[in-house]
């Protein structure tokens, strides 16, 4: 492409040492200056002085570095720049070419005549890096397509044919009917058509039938769930905090709802930017625009590192994240790695260090949370996600009463025909007050103190406590059981019932009016395992009340109240242990030493500790309730090998879709949470303890066409920062927005973009393989109001995406990269669509957009949060894969050797890898062999048992075609000898149907 | 563009051969399942391999085996003997600065939980808890003044194995996959052998291949277990399948893919399918043959005292039984790099849960590293020896390395806190300088000596890469615009460590 040579940008306060005539100003303006900038500046400037030599002004050239003066006017032989330049010294590795060698020595001979201030070493590309003239900087320009040929449907195609016939090569026809459906709907949709979809199209005469099909795909749902999953890769959106303690995000799924929602609308693609970088500040009050900013938070959080003591060590990742958000922003829709000017100018594009530091300005306000979001808002959304996994869990339910309760009935008749009652469980300590304070069961006999006393089969509370010996065991999962009377309903944070470690610094207490008056909660060292269970208020105190609380292996605490569940149970923040010999059994304070305010006034009439969480059921039972309960270990044995895997399977699905009731319920969402920015300086090397310049949000100056002055001062607040920063990218005039997104369009369309690099326009990055084309697409999104579905539209129905793949060994010859289309390359399936492929062809795929995602592993957490994956099965994993949970170290093998991306890195382009570890995972992966029993079920209804209406009807579904009669004659033996389920696997594993031509 | 970095997108012809490791040319599947006799028989080694242009250097090593003490292993415990914390024992500790502590652990200095002693000709100072190493000091080369950037696990961790302390950057082991290619067409170039209870901080992204294309992730393997890589052989579910019907599979599925890939001759990807399932058959065979440790002499197996085989152990974590696990991925990884694999990752210890699983002994060093170090130290002395005797440690470099150090002052008396700021990594074999030891750390072995000549993981990256052949500032892959490799913008290639 032609490149631009601007004036020089110094043409202010021209006042220099030598006299200037007027053609002279003309020749150092657009020859001298610029050459030294590009070839000699880069490396000495007023900042990089490499030999202590500055070339950017007269005078300091003149000066010298370290070898001494560079510059003798009218004295080419005895200026060392000269000497320098003409032994091929320098500039290094790529010496002058004669034309500005003369140019060089003719201005030392006119005596060196200077203009303007210092020149500037971004102002010009070189061969070592981009100036401010860089391609990609430059305004768009109005561009008029070509004249096309008849052939062309579409503007697009003028471009396209302009290459080709210059390069003297035909496009290709046009695919055959099969291949142009099947090619659409994997494209736009990530699904294949249907057998009888291809069947009607093949036939269909209409000469619209091809862009009617193009609009109903554009318009169905699975558009957006298509094209939200490559968003959510750029964004590298993960719904887990990353790093150490990797906390799952229960509620990030709203922001690729939302994500999902504005592409299916076809936002604009200008709105659908500013309310990521700023929805919060320029929606106030809007749910939508305050979950759209989760782009802000997408990415991994490191709570550990945020939470350190060292304050010194914090800045560091604090920086850090601040440099991922950054570069995120800037790669993600200007195509610019701005991030790598973090410590020095940026080596490759005219990016300066200062520039790095505004744009972390305007994002200086950024922090992760989950703030709150309307209610209603949050209710009207609730109300159309809640029905469908409400009926799922009814069907389950009664599935799982369908195997359980014959068993379950059948316990209890025997049980009552022996007169037996259930089993109240057992503690491992319980105090009774019947005979003093001792420990019926074992030996944590207490110790009373500061006038606390036992009397009528009660432990008497005023402000003293009782304490037991250490505990011979480990303690780790437990349940805290006590009947009390408090003295007074207005006393504040009484502990009442709990263990602690020896020294007091670790403890878990039962505890009243804590967190708020009258309320139970479960105290804990330093409030880390508290939360609010948000139960009732205690209201009159004649009673006594049994309160029961549960410390589960994986976390999860739960209070009951005279047997009956308090409040929610929580996620803390893990189980805690208390070792052997390290614990002890506390009543009337929470820890020891204790403050005689912290103690609990009241009566205790019985207290128990179990070494386990007890169900629900039990405590109940142990309340007094009349419930008969049959154990886990009674029902396991008499439920049939068979029952009892579905029933592990059902209960696993239950759990989750319980929580899925609570997440849709639940009003908050990952997104930003701004605070108040700290104060950004220019670090010096990147180093947080070497700060220098205070700097305002501001963009860069490199990007022709928008001011990078946001007109803010040092300390504005966040809202003016992000507000300023989002018009800023999204300003019609910014050069690089629309066409890094075009370009993203037609990647993904093509697996290659115009330009194959879509994060990075910049030096490092790809040249265009069609400039103009690029530009066009770009004017013309902007001109149809930032409508990405208008350029999809136009790039589908376009001849040169409805081209053949097939081959041609004149064009390979000539341009084998195809870099010129003239065909359209195949593509292989990504990981998600082959997945949800083999999901719908096995009449599986549940269709339901939204909610929650699934979780295809367990998870607990002890102290940090673990993930052990699972295989699962039933309706709730079913759902398409953008709607599986995307926890970054909970990762698929099945969707990883597929190329699925690490959601803790950008990624622009997904890597296409070919390994044998790929080959096992798709031939004996379970949910390989699931889905081709269901596929092989699904035919065999459909056609019955006749092979060779079986095979073809596995090629139609699968293949969109009917086999030809070698495929046919090595099919059906292979059916009748192995089965109908081992063809379908060999189908999914097959290329026809990785690769879409 | 720069002919060494190549971008990421579909693969070109040249891209392909270099990942099918030189070239076409594999045998048709149908052939290669009518000799099934001959589907154990390796590639000969160096066979048609493609140097990456970063290898500028001969190669002194083929392999690295490299050893991951998770939680963070004490150095002053271990391998670096400081006098002056057994003569300031208990006194309350004084570094003459402000510390910038990770918890709390200033409490008063603390002498090395065990005693040392030195061992083999160099003399070099051991803890008794290592003694096993005594007889291979010789071999080994320490490192006592490396330095790390954090005190927090998971950066710690990912800087050690990846070279950079955030997320998203392909392991050493994948790097060095990519810089020396394949030796072996049956298994994969580069393993990885967790710790038997669980994953280390960060899980899997210690050994992803991010950008780098995927047939360089790290491949987990659990020697000993029932499924010890992951979809090997069909899953249970599959009943109606047996031998003979997976055979039909491989056959069917070659010939439709053939007749695809006849109208589509230009596409390599379509034939590198087919051929990864040639591949993927040959490692259903030969996996398990070198997983299995049947052919094993007895005496062999008594070195890295696996001859009692698996037994029934306390459930409290004890030496014998970390003995026996650190010792089954020792032996598991002198059979994988005999069979070509290039890069081997051995951990020892999981995540930071509690009761503590791995080497993070904040509470009590001699019930954590007691055990752990015993077993490691059986291991890696076994599998030195052995090494040696096979001719094979002169090609082998071994790296042992861990997060970051331990304070020398106690926490709450009988543990360490971090110290990010001086730790010990030690080197053996790949031509590796014997018996040396390289950078000190202070007297309290709180910092290095010399502040101003620290080493960093990249020195120590950069260096094993030079013993690989391998030019650690040529080695790179362009991504998002910048050319990354293992040593970030840094790495001194340490000479005084080269024999």
């Amino acid at each position: 492409m032609a490149l631009r040579i601007p004036l020089l940008v110094a043409l202010a306060l021209a006042s220099t040492a030598a006299a200037v005539g007027a053609a002279e100003v003309d020749s150092f303006a657009t020859t001298v200056g610029p050459l030294l900038a590009k070839r000699c500046a880069g490396c000495h400037n007023g900042v990089e002085k490499n030999g202590g030599l500055d070339l950017t002004r007269r005078e300091t050239m003149l000066t010298g570095g370290d070898s001494g003066a560079a510059l003798v006017p009218q004295q080419a032989d005895v200026s060392l720049l000269w000497q320098r330049i003409v032994a091929d010294d320098m500039p290094p590795k790529n010496p002058l070419p004669k034309a500005e060698r003369a140019v060089i020595e003719a201005w030392i001979a006119r005596g060196a005549p200077w203009q303007g201030g210092a020149l500037d070493p971004l102002a010009h590309t070189s061969e070592q890096r981009a100036g401010y003239d860089w391609w990609s900087l430059q305004t768009l320009q109005p561009i008029v397509p070509p004249k096309s040929s008849p052939r062309a449907r579409n503007p697009i195609d003028a471009f396209i044919e302009q290459k080709l016939t210059a390069a003297k090569l035909a496009p290709s026809p046009e695919a055959d009917r099969r291949t142009l459906i099947r090619r659409a709907y994997f494209s736009l949709i990530g699904l294949p058509p249907t057998a009888d979809d291809v069947a009607a199209f093949v036939v269909d005469s209409d000469p619209q039938a091809y862009d009617k099909i193009v609009d109903r795909l554009l318009a169905s749902s699975g558009y957006g769930e298509r094209w939200a999953r490559h968003w959510l890769d750029v964004v590298r959106f993960g719904e887990s905090q990353g790093f150490e303690r990797d906390r799952l995000r229960t509620n990030s799924w709203r922001y690729r709802d939302w994500v999902i929602e504005a592409l299916n609308r076809d936002m604009p693609y200008d709105e659908f930017v500013r309310l990521q970088l700023a929805g919060d500040v320029l929606r106030p009050n809007d749910a939508d625009a305050l979950i759209a900013t989760g782009f802000l938070t997408a990415g991994p959080w490191d709570e550990v590192g945020q939470k350190q003591q060292s304050a010194a060590m914090k800045a560091v990742v604090r920086q850090d994240e601040i440099e991922d958000l950054v570069g995120t922003v800037g790669q993600t829709f200007l195509g610019l790695t701005v991030n790598c000017a973090r410590c020095h100018d940026h080596k490759f594009d005219p990016i300066r260090q200062t520039e790095y530091y505004q744009l972390a300005a305007a994002l200086a306000g950024v922090h992760h949370g989950e703030p709150q979001l309307p209610a209603a808002a949050v209710a009207k959304k609730a109300a159309a996600l809640r029905e469908p996994i409400a009926a799922r869990l009814r069907a389950l339910e009664s599935r799982l009463a369908e195997i359980e309760s014959p068993h379950r009935s059948k316990i209890l008749a025997e049980r009552k025909e022996k007169g037996k009652k259930s089993a109240v469980p057992q503690p491992i300590a319980a105090w009774d007050f019947q005979n003093g304070a001792r420990d019926s069961i074992g030996d944590l006999h207490l110790d009373l103190k500061d006038g606390s006393y036992v009397r009528i089969g009660m432990l008497h509370l005023a402000d003293g406590y009782a304490v037991s010996p250490p505990m011979s065991k480990r303690l780790g999962a437990k349940t805290l059981e006590v009947w009390v009377q408090p003295l007074d309903l207005n006393q504040r944070d009484g502990g009442l019932f709990g263990v602690q470690s020896l020294n007091g610094s670790k403890f878990d207490a039962i505890v009243y009016a804590e967190q708020s008056p009258r309320r139970w909660s479960a105290g804990s060292n330093g409030g880390r395992r508290t939360q609010d269970f948000q139960g009732p208020e205690e209201t009159t105190r004649s009673d006594f009340v049994h309160l029961a609380f549960t410390y589960d292996e994986d976390g999860k605490i739960a209070a009951y109240r005279n047997g009956r569940p308090y409040g929610k149970p929580y996620q803390s923040s893990g189980l805690t242990f208390f070792d052997e010999g390290n614990g002890q059994v506390i009543i009337g304070a929470r820890q020891l030493p204790s403050a005689p305010e912290r103690r609990l006034r009241c009566a205790v009439d019985r207290a128990r500790l179990y070494d386990r969480a007890l169900t629900p059921d039990e405590i109940a039972l142990s309340a007094g309730l009349d419930v008969d309960i049959v154990s886990e270990a009674e029902l396991a044995a008499r439920i049939p090998a068979a029952e009892l895997t579905e029933r592990s399977s059902l209960t696993f699905e239950r759990t989750q879709l319980r929580e899925a009731l609570e997440r849709v319920a639940d009003a908050k969402v990952y997104a930003v949470a701004p605070q108040s920015p700290a104060k950004t300086f220019v670090l010096h090397r990147g180093n947080p303890g070497d700060p220098r310049e205070l700097v305002a949000a501001a963009g860069t100056v490199s990007l022709k066409g928008v001011a990078a002055d946001f007109g803010l001062k040092t300390d504005a607040p966040d809202a003016d920062r992000r507000r300023r920063l989002a018009e800023w990218i999204t300003e019609p005039r910014n050069p690089l927005f629309a066409r890094v997104i075009v370009n993203r369009l037609w990647h993904y369309h093509f697996g290659v973009g115009l330009v194959d690099t879509p994060n990075d326009f910049g030096f490092n990055g790809g040249r265009p393989s069609h400039p103009e084309l690029l530009d066009w697409l770009a004017g013309e999104l902007i001109r149809s109001g930032w409508s990405l579905k208008h350029i999809q539209r136009l790039i589908v129905t376009s001849a040169v995406f409805r081209q053949s793949s097939q081959p041609r060994a004149d064009a390979a010859q000539q341009d084998a990269g195809n870099r010129l289309l003239w065909r359209k390359s195949p593509q292989r399936l990504e990981a998600e669509t082959l997945r949800d492929t083999l999901l719908q062809l096995a009449g599986a795929l549940d269709p339901r957009p939204f909610g929650p995602g699934f979780y295809d592993f367990s998870t607990y957490v002890r102290n940090s949060q673990f993930y052990d994956m699972r295989d699962v099965e039933g309706p709730t994993f079913d759902r398409r894969t953008i709607y599986r949970t995307w926890v970054r170290s909970a990762r698929s093998s099945m969707l990883d050797v597929f190329d699925c991306p690490d959601p803790s890195t950008k990624t622009p382009q997904r890597a296409v890898t070919t390994t044998p570890l790929q080959a096992l995972s798709l031939l004996n992966n379970s949910f390989v062999f699931r889905t081709a029993d269901r596929f092989a079920a699904r035919v065999e209804q459909e056609v019955g048992d006749d092979r060779q209406r079986q095979v073809a009807q596995v090629f139609r579904h699968t293949l969109g075609r009917t086999p030809d009669e070698a495929e046919s004659a090595a099919c059906e033996p292979f059916v009748e000898q192995h089965g109908l389920a081992a063809l379908c696997r060999v189908i999914f594993n097959g290329n026809e149907l990785l690769f879409v031509d | 563009m720069n002919n060494i970095s190549r971008s990421n997108d579909v693969p070109n012809r040249r891209d392909f051969l270099w990942q099918a490791g030189g070239g076409l040319g594999g045998l048709a599947l149908t052939a290669m399942l009518a000799r099934d006799g001959e589907l154990t028989a390796a590639v000969p080694i160096d066979a048609g391999l493609k140097t990456h242009p970063a290898q500028i250097y001969p190669p002194k090593a083929k392999y690295v085996i490299q050893m991951f003490m998770a939680g963070a292993a004490s150095h002053l415990d271990l391998f670096d003997f400081k006098p002056e914390l057994v003569k300031r024992h208990g006194q309350p500790s004084d570094f003459g600065e402000p510390v910038e502590a990770f918890q709390n652990g200033l409490g008063p200095w603390l002498k090395p939980i065990w005693d040392f002693k030195p061992y083999g000709d160099c003399g070099k100072m051991l803890s008794d808890v290592v003694a096993p190493l005594g007889d291979v000091v010789d071999e080994m080369a320490f490192v006592h003044n490396v330095v790390g950037k954090t005190g927090i696990h998971s950066q710690a961790t990912l800087l050690q194995a990846t070279g950079f302390q955030l997320p998203g950057f392909p392991g050493a082991g994948s790097w060095v996959s990519y810089g020396l290619g394949s030796l072996n067409d049956n298994l994969p170039t580069f393993v990885v052998l967790p710790d038997h209870r669980g994953l280390a901080s960060n899980g899997v992204k210690n050994w992803g291949s991010s950008f780098l294309p995927s047939q360089h992730a790290g491949t987990v393997i659990y020697p000993g277990s029932a499924t010890p890589i992951a979809s090997l052989f069909p899953h249970r579910a599959a009943t109606y399948l047996d031998p003979e019907g997976d055979a039909a599979t491989q056959i069917l599925l070659a010939n439709l893919n053939a007749r695809h890939a006849a109208t589509r001759s230009d596409d390599p990807r379509l034939n590198a399918r087919i051929r990864s399932y040639e591949l993927a058959a040959r490692m259903q065979t030969a996996a398990p043959e070198a997983l299995a440790f049947a052919d094993e002499p007895a005496h062999v197996l008594k070195l890295y005292g696996l001859d009692r085989g698996p037994q029934t152990w306390s459930k409290e974590i004890n030496a014998e039984e970390e003995t026996f696990h650190f010792s089954q991925k020792c032996l598991t990884a002198r059979r994988m790099i005999e069979r070509g694999v290039r890069f081997v990752q051995i951990w020892s210890g999981n995540d930071n849960g509690f009761p503590r699983r791995n080497w993070d002994s904040h509470e009590d060093v001699a019930r954590d590293h007691g055990p752990l170090a015993t077993g490691m130290a059986r291991g890696a002395a076994a599998l030195i020896q052995d090494l040696k005797q096979r001719g094979l440690l002169d090609e082998t470099l071994i790296l042992w390395t861990t997060e970051f150090g331990r304070m020398p002052s106690s926490q709450g008396g009988k543990g360490r806190d971090h110290n990010p700021y001086v730790f010990t990594n030690w080197l053996c074999g790949g031509r590796v300088r014997g018996g040396t030891t390289y950078g000190p750390s202070d007297e309290w072995g709180y910092k290095p000596l010399d502040r101003s000549r620290p080493t960093l993981v990249y020195d120590l990256h950069a260096t094993a890469l030079r013993l690989l052949g391998l030019e650690h500032t040529q080695l790179t892959w362009r991504h998002n615009g910048i050319d990354r490799r293992l040593t970030d913008v840094h790495g001194r290639v340490i000479e005084e460590l080269i024999a």
